[in-house]
């Protein structure tokens, strides 16, 4: 793994998923599943690996009548996908420059 | 991971904002509701000091709906003090309101009906940057 990379957020769906949750305040289960176009056990896996390294909060909230999951990007969270942005594009402006 | 495997990475990211970019749009109301609760805010000056407390409490309640009608209509919520490039615009409006705010204490103690002239100055200078916020939040996400 390249220095400044982080493995964790290294798969494109979970890359993706932080960088849609540093757009919001919030974001409700069912929309990063449509957005990053993946099934409710692919993305339950990938918030779970984020979840236990802290770099994202699951919280529960009953929206008419039925209960959904939101997920907040966590300070941490935003820190390492910082870094691991800043490591990619050092990465391809280095191939370039 | 390679420079191209880097670039890929890169680009799937921003097509992801780009896809939230165009789910990030609210209706000419929801833009209105906003202006007038802070028009509404400032003209509550106008009212003896006990009506103005409950203005201004039924102001924060419909901020407290605008916010639960985001999350149950989007499905996200996006803060109006998020970092990036509608910061200084949020600033800005954050400063004219507090400056409004002062402009209608002042001035009813000449024009009793004042707070309501400025608060209608309010409500539609807020709608119009709420309108331009969005419009800032969905370039930002479009350009990365």
């Amino acid at each position: 793994m390249v220095e400044g990379l982080d493995p964790l957020i290294h798969p494109p769906h979970r890359l993706q998923l932080m960088a849609l949750l540093g757009e919001v305040t919030d974001m409700e289960f069912s929309v990063a599943r449509e957005l990053l176009g993946v099934s409710d056990s692919v993305l339950s896996k990938h918030l779970a690996q984020l979840a236990a390294a802290d770099y994202v909060a699951l919280r529960k909230a009953t929206v008419e009548g039925r209960q959904r999951t939101w997920i907040v990007l966590t300070s941490k969270g935003r820190s390492a996908f910082r870094g691991h942005v800043a490591a990619l594009q050092a990465l391809v402006g280095a191939a370039r420059g | 991971m390679d420079e191209r495997e880097a670039a890929e990475a890169l680009a799937a990211m921003q097509a992801a904002r780009g896809r939230m970019a165009g789910r990030a749009r609210w209706s000419f109301w929801r833009h209105a509701a906003v202006g007038l609760l802070m028009g509404a805010l400032v003209a509550s000056y106008a009212l003896p000091a006990p009506l103005t407390i409950a203005v201004v409490g039924l102001c924060l309640l419909g901020v407290a709906a605008i916010v639960a009608r985001d999350r149950r209509r989007d499905g996200f919520f996006v803060s109006g003090y998020r970092r990036g490039r509608t910061r200084p615009l949020t600033f800005g409006l954050v400063a004219f309101l507090v400056a409004a705010l002062l402009l209608a204490l002042i001035s009813r103690q000449w024009v009793a009906w004042a707070p309501v002239a400025i608060g209608a100055v309010v409500a539609v200078v807020a709608t119009g940057a709420s309108i331009v916020w969005e419009r800032i939040y969905q370039r930002e996400l479009g350009d990365g």
